[in-house]
């Protein structure tokens, strides 16, 4: 056995239940034997840790605990009523889906009774339709005789 | 005789909280209550913030209820509720207070460690008793959150491996590797301590 073994079992064990074969290795090993003795200081000291009795719940302890939830509960929606509310919400949601497209199923957009009202009240100029052909023109066109230059000086006179 | 409250089953009792009956909860507070105020009080090691936290524990449980599952027995339910708690509220006083050497009282240390070595086998006096019992009492404040834990669902609440195993949610091997960790940590801790002096 190794010294970490027969440290686990100095952990497990009380003086009294020591194995020869752990009493065999205590007497050849110093280090085993301090971690033998520190363990049962600090055993003895967790054993009256544990004698030590925890405090006792008061008088309406339980009484305190159950306002405290009534409170917090009251505060908070529970899960029952949030599931009612989105429940709501949803067939609110499928009324009015239901509706909108019922109305526009039903309500006619063209037919007889309905002309074209805003031709009557303002009638318009039916819109000039251009035909967007290419006019082709013969270059000679441009080739018209050039006006005499007119002198910067006399250009003035000209004009009066 | 018993009254008619108290011959319904756990399981039953249980149930109605999680149907929504908030008033079931209280014979389950009443059963549980010395239970965690004792693992509460062995956690933590303060008896002003026993009841409180005792409080936050229940609260807790009531509004987890739905989740429990009647695969472990109620009791260790709640334990895991409260070690829990107990953790995230060690976890958050250690970060906000450092532990050191000096924490632990020179005298009573130099005693122990003189009786200890002297001592025969498992015999200590009163007197040495109280000095153990405060030195044991430092060892677990300085110890991380983990390992004071393990070693007070064993040492103090005395739980079985398989026990702490259950509240833990580990494997029975888990824990006994845990606990020899957390012995040994400890040991060293105070052997380091000694050694600086």
């Amino acid at each position: 056995m190794r010294c970490e073994e027969f440290r686990e079992t100095i952990e497990e064990t009380r003086n009294r239940e020591a194995s020869a074969a752990l009493r065999e290795h205590l007497g050849q090993c110093d280090a085993c034997a301090e971690y033998a003795r520190d363990w049962q200081t600090v055993r003895a000291g967790l054993d009256m840790l544990s004698l030590e009795p925890a405090p006792e719940p008061m008088l309406g302890f339980a009484a305190r605990v159950l306002r405290r939830l009534e409170k917090s509960t009251a505060a908070l929606p529970s899960r029952e009523e949030l599931l009612e509310r989105a429940g709501r919400r949803m067939v609110y949601a499928t009324l009015f889906l239901v509706l909108a497209l019922m109305l526009v199923l039903v309500v006619p957009t063209s037919g007889p009774v309905r002309a074209q009202a805003s031709t009557e009240l303002f009638p318009t100029e039916p819109a000039m339709v251009v035909e967007n052909n290419p006019i082709l023109v013969d270059d000679s066109a441009f080739n018209l005789p050039l006006a005499p230059s007119v002198p910067a000086e006399n250009a003035g006179k000209a004009t009066q | 005789m018993d009254s008619p409250e108290t011959e319904i089953p756990e399981s039953e009792w249980i149930r109605r909280v999680q149907r929504g009956e908030r008033e079931a909860f209280e014979p389950l507070l009443e059963r549980h209550q010395k239970r965690v105020f004792s693992l509460v009080y062995h956690l933590v090691r303060r008896r002003d913030e026993v009841e409180d936290i005792a409080q936050e524990i229940f609260i807790k449980a009531f509004r987890g209820i739905r989740s429990y599952n009647f695969q472990a027995s109620f009791g260790t339910w709640l334990s895991r509720i409260a070690v829990n708690h107990c953790y995230d509220y060690l976890r958050r006083e250690q970060k906000a207070k450092l532990a050191y050497y000096w924490q632990i009282g020179e005298e009573g240390s130099r005693a122990i460690e003189g009786q200890a070595q002297s001592t025969p086998e498992g015999a200590l006096n009163v007197e040495q008793e109280s000095e153990a019992r405060d030195l044991a009492e430092k060892l677990l404040a300085r110890a991380p959150a983990e390992d004071r834990t393990i070693l007070v669902l064993k040492e103090l609440e005395d739980h079985s491996v398989e026990e702490i195993a259950a509240i833990l949610q580990l494997r029975p091997n888990t824990v006994k590797v845990r606990l020899h960790r957390a012995r040994k940590r400890m040991l060293e801790d105070w052997k380091r301590w000694r050694q600086r002096r």
